[in-house]
């Protein structure tokens, strides 16, 4: 460990404190009555040198586990899925059928095909993809989810600084503090930056009661104890991003948008992040939720549904593959795709080779992919290699020559956002020291680190 | 202020372990109070006005031995316990941390008014047999054990609503807390038959190996019935971990673990399919006389999450004193060891004491540190934190802890007695306010109320009474309509009804996620704010059309009420803050709100926009 720093609220480079921010480095109570107390966290740095290429990160989370095989790991040979049209090139083939526009796009994405997982359920997996650590009874509901983290290094600007659409985070943040947590919403459409209710009158009529609000008493307790106060900051801040079509634009879609992204939640989802990101006013990492990847059945059985949802990764592919190929292209025509990072990836692989009994593939864990893209990552660049079927990795690829951990992943996304992945906080409620990324648990208790060679 | 330095520098140096916890919070404190004894001066210091000593210490306005001790102890340490709560006040925080619900404008009103001595408790008397009491401590006991219907296929709403029931059952008879964990200890049969089995149910770890089951539900009953988590020593020795967070477990090693986890090694789950998806199953659960602990896997390539396991078969052996069973039933001796423990009614104790006091006696309160808990017996390793000094002993307040302790198990291990103890006491009704100089000691010594924000339901609830705008909930299996969200029976609640046009259940579903409920498996309670909290709270329909009048057929409401009703408009602004608030208005906002200006002067805007102002103050979201 090297330098260590007390980390302080102020340290965001454009960002002032402000009555909120104030009160939550003082707010010293919070603790003893169980309530989360930023203001107790302490921050110690590494101090490793960052990559600094990113502003924001899009983190596209496949929940289910979608098959590397038959995404961004082809095994041709092992299994070729009937009829279907292979694309890209080279070392980059990407099935086309599935995948139709990363096909064509794949001068600007990077696969990262050397990477395993510690777990092979579902919980724990998703776990660690939202929070870098290993799921633990006694530390999970402290543990904040990366986007968090985030949050909390960069600051917040205007635009509530973690954005989590198409389903919940998972995680929020924990002892970090609410103004760090998601602001969740479907997509399209958030409701709650007006208030709807008079008509045209409405944003006169709500002045005047949020006027009235904040001029009562405050309900303030006296006694070194600043969960009312706190209260009433959150409620300054979130005025603050009433009204302000800077912000409230960003979830109205347009009929052509929704057409190029695609008519579904995971379109949606991805057209207001392209949105988010190009207004320049604050957001600092996005959750996308994208479901039902656990195809253990009838996978390439186009139009299957189980419990009501696509459950195929036919129909899943291209859902998300129309929003992926329009958020590339929207970002890179408006130049933000230069400052943000994007990540897609699930918490494990499945069953490489021939599909299973029932058409599907099962949980697997010594091997699995990632996509990335933008904020200084290379495009055109595969790192790592797996065996013939895609069992397990074979070549690692990058300089710590073993496989790649969702540690090493969110490593290398700290590194892009300039964040010192090393960092570890004190002053947890539980009093463990968290770690950004912590060591790895697959029996080696690795270091996580950046892989630079996805950098350019 | 050189313990808070000598914390930072030495709560940063050591390389703890990242995976159990430590609880330097209490330590720091308990570690400050030292320092404050040690260092006061031989003569009485002279404090602020009001400062008392020992000597001064007035046992008349005692109300039990309670107060006693925390007052005695707030004397010796020279701290000035904040005044008495006001009435409101009191009221308040009493019927939200009895019932989960807000005093309803009436009972405030009565109880302002009435001035006979003893109407604290009457008021006791009246929150203790309501139904609402029954609601509230079913909910807070079953938010414990999160048998939730979603939990894989294992439980569905059968088996939760079994659990329920039986839970519901041990809480309006008043029943013994020792019998009833005996028979989640020891459940047997079908789980769609009856309760307790899905507790067992709760506990599977579902694809992998069956000796993490064991050890899960291991934890379950360390945590829930004896205040210790003992997860950490399931993966690895207490030894080059937890030195510097607890003492017991650091001399346990993980083959300790095991053998406390034999106990569950003979249980026999057998499942069947009970739907024609196959997706949800029915535990029948028995015990074998045979067999160990082993730690054999059933498939090599799935060794689950923690370390593979040596050795074996072992028999059990009791964590806390050593001792194995008498007999070959090991669930029912494990019963008996747990129940019989002096732990089981002492961690009970204390999770009560948390709720009405905030912060517990010992902190968190699944984090007991056994080696730390004798007063009579104080640890005598080095405190890592300070070398030259022995361990501190855990508790804030030992002697009482044990008086409690006592109590709990001479009132037959009944909660409700636990309950009375507590809210009656003067130290329970002090204010939340405090005049004079605020330290840590004063929190430490509860020298004052803290405030509790309200649970995602206690929330809604008091939302549903403060604008009168109770919705009806259908819930699978409960066979009477819900109003409350305090009644349901699991997270999983309410459920869409496709059967009504406007979906109410999706609302109130949307309303207890966006405020932290949590689903009692993956994601986890939430009491925290934030600023998206309060944008939902006040922008989102399923908030604001309650204060408004008749418009969305939310039967009559509060404003729609008033609206309706002579009432001039200061009588108007009194009734709403008093049921939004549970007090009347201060004579600013009173003022400020009588001269609010409504662009519309619709009397019924007018009144929504008041109620829409008392329900965003901060203090609606706290029991304080």
């Amino acid at each position: 460990m090297g330098t260590k720093k007390k980390y302080s609220h102020w340290a965001g480079s454009d960002w002032r404190p402000n009555r909120r921010e104030l009160l939550l480095g003082l707010g010293s109570f919070g603790l003893m009555a169980g309530l989360p107390a930023p203001g107790k966290a302490q921050v110690s740095r590494g101090g490793v040198s960052t990559r600094s290429t990113a502003d924001v990160c899009i983190f596209v989370n496949l929940a289910g586990a979608p098959s590397h095989v038959d995404t961004f790991d082809l095994k041709l040979d092992a299994y070729r899925p009937p009829g279907h049209v292979i694309g890209g090139s080279g070392a980059m083939a990407i099935n086309a059928t599935l995948f139709p526009n990363l096909a064509r796009a794949t001068g600007d994405i990077c696969l990262v095909r050397s990477m395993e997982s510690v777990e092979e359920a579902h919980e724990r997996g998703q776990f660690a993809v939202r929070t870098a650590h290993s799921s633990n009874p006694a530390f999970n509901a402290e543990t904040p989810h990366i986007g968090a983290v985030v949050a909390y290094e960069k600051g917040v600007q205007k635009f509530p600084p973690f954005l989590a659409l198409n389903g919940s985070a998972g995680q929020g943040a924990a002892f970090l503090g609410g103004a760090y947590g998601p602001t969740t919403t479907s997509g399209c459409g958030y409701p709650y930056f007006q208030h709807d209710f008079y008509g045209p009158a409405s944003q006169t009529r709500f002045q005047n009661k949020f006027n009235l609000l904040r001029s009562l008493d405050p309900a303030r307790l006296p006694g070194a104890d600043s969960s009312l106060a706190d209260t009433e900051a959150f409620y300054d801040t979130a005025r603050q991003t009433m009204y302000d079509s800077s912000i409230s634009d960003v979830f109205a879609c347009s009929g052509d948008d929704i057409g190029r992204y695609g008519d579904t939640a995971i379109g949606k989802a991805l057209l207001v992040a392209a949105k988010a990101v190009q207004a320049r006013n604050g957001v600092r990492f996005i959750n996308v939720g994208h479901g039902n990847w656990d195809t253990h059945q009838l996978m390439y059985s186009r139009g299957y549904s189980f419990a009501g949802a696509l459950n195929n990764i036919w129909d899943l592919a291209n859902e998300l593959d129309r929003g992926l190929g329009a958020l590339l292209a929207d970002l890179k025509a408006s130049g933000d795709l230069a400052r943000t990072m994007i990540v897609v990836m699930g918490e494990f692989g499945r069953t490489p080779g021939p599909l299973n009994g029932q058409g599907g593939r099962d949980h697997h864990k010594t091997a699995m992919c990632a996509l990335l893209a933008g904020g200084g990552v290379a495009g055109g660049r595969v790192i790592g290699q797996t065996d013939s079927v895609g069992r397990k990795v074979i070549n690692p690829g990058w300089k710590a020559n073993r496989s790649i951990y969702v540690q090493d992943v969110v490593a290398t996304m700290y590194s892009a956002l300039g964040i010192d992945w090393t960092s570890t906080v004190t002053g947890t409620p539980s009093g463990r020291v968290f770690q950004y990324t912590p060591p790895i648990n697959n029996g080696n208790s690795d270091t996580p680190a950046p892989v630079d060679e996805v950098f350019a | 202020m050189r313990w808070l330095l000598l914390f930072l520098v030495t709560g940063l140096a050591p390389a703890q372990d990242g995976f159990c916890p430590a609880y330097p919070e209490t330590q720091m404190l308990a570690y400050q109070r030292g320092i404050a004894r040690t260092r006061r001066p031989p003569q009485r210091p002279v404090f602020t006005a009001g400062a008392r000593s020992a000597s001064d210490y007035d046992a008349s306005l005692d109300v039990n031995f309670l107060d006693t001790s925390l007052f005695r102890q707030m004397a010796l340490d020279e701290i000035q316990p904040a005044d008495a709560a006001a009435d409101a006040e009191f009221l308040r925080r009493v019927t939200l941390d009895v019932t989960g619900h807000i005093p309803s404008p009436q009972q405030v009103q009565d109880y302002l008014a009435n001035t006979d001595p003893n109407k604290k408790a009457a008021l006791l008397a009246r929150l203790f047999g309501s139904k609402e009491y029954i609601d509230y401590w079913t909910h807070w006991l079953i938010d414990r054990f999160q048998v939730t219907s979603d939990y894989y296929g294992y439980i569905g709403i059968p088996g939760r609503t079994l659990f329920y029931n039986s839970v519901r059952d041990f809480v309006t008879n008043d029943g013994s807390w020792q019998d009833f964990a005996g028979q989640l200890i020891t459940a047997a049969g079908d789980s769609h038959q009856s309760g307790p089995p899905n507790f067992v149910m709760r506990g599977i770890q579902y694809s992998q190996p069956i000796q993490d089951t064991w050890d899960e539900m291991t934890n379950r009953v360390t945590t829930l019935f004896l205040g210790v988590q003992t997860t950490c020593i399931s993966c690895h020795n207490g030894r080059g971990h937890l030195e510097a967070i607890n003492l017991y477990l650091s001399k346990k090693t993980r083959l300790d673990f095991w053998k406390q986890s034999a106990y569950f090694s003979r249980m026999n789950i057998l499942f069947e399919s009970s739907d024609p998806a196959n997706s949800i199953y029915r535990g029948y659960i028995s015990d074998r006389t045979s067999g160990g602990y082993n730690s054999v896997l059933a498939d090599p390539n799935n060794p689950g999450p923690r370390p593979l396991r040596t050795g074996g078969p072992y028999t059990p052996v009791y964590l806390f004193n050593g001792s194995a069973p008498a007999t070959g039933a090991w669930r029912k001796e494990l019963a008996g060891a747990v129940v019989n423990d002096r732990q089981f009614a002492r961690a009970f104790v204390n999770y009560l004491w948390t709720h009405f006091f905030r912060v517990g006696i010992v902190d968190p309160p699944d984090g007991f540190d056994m080696a730390r808990i004798d007063a009579a017996n104080p640890p005598k390793d080095a405190w890592p934190t300070d070398p030259s000094k022995p361990w501190p002993l855990q508790p804030s307040h030992p002697e009482l802890l044990e008086q409690l302790t006592d109590y709990f198990i001479a009132t037959g291990y009944r909660i409700s007695p636990l309950i009375r103890l507590m809210t009656e006491s003067r130290a329970y009704g002090l204010s939340g306010s405090y005049a004079g100089n605020w330290t840590p000691l004063h929190a430490l010594d509860f020298a004052k109320s803290f405030p509790r924000r309200l649970t995602a339901e206690e929330l809604y609830d008091a939302l549903i009474t403060a604008t009168n705008t109770p919705v009806p909930m259908t819930v699978e299996g409960i066979d009477h309509t819900l109003y409350y969200a305090g009644e349901l029976p699991d997270a999983s609640e309410p459920r869409s009804d496709e059967t009504r046009g406007l979906d109410q259940n999706n609302y109130i579903r949307d309303f207890l996620d966006q405020f932290g409920r949590g689903d009692w498996w993956r994601t986890f309670r939430d009491n925290s704010l934030n600023p998206a909290l309060m944008l939902y709270f006040m922008n989102a329909p399923p908030v604001t059309d309650r204060t408004f009048g008749n418009r969305f057929a939310l039967g009559s409401s509060l404003v729609a009420k008033l609206a309706a009703s002579t009432a001039g408009n200061e009588e108007a602004v009194n009734t709403i803050c008093l049921a939004t608030l549970g007090r009347l208005p201060t004579e600013r906002e009173k003022a400020a709100a009588l001269a609010y200006p409504p662009p519309d002067p619709a009397r019924d805007e007018w009144l929504s926009d008041l109620q829409w102002v008392f329900l965003n103050e901060a203090e609606f979201f706290f029991s304080h």
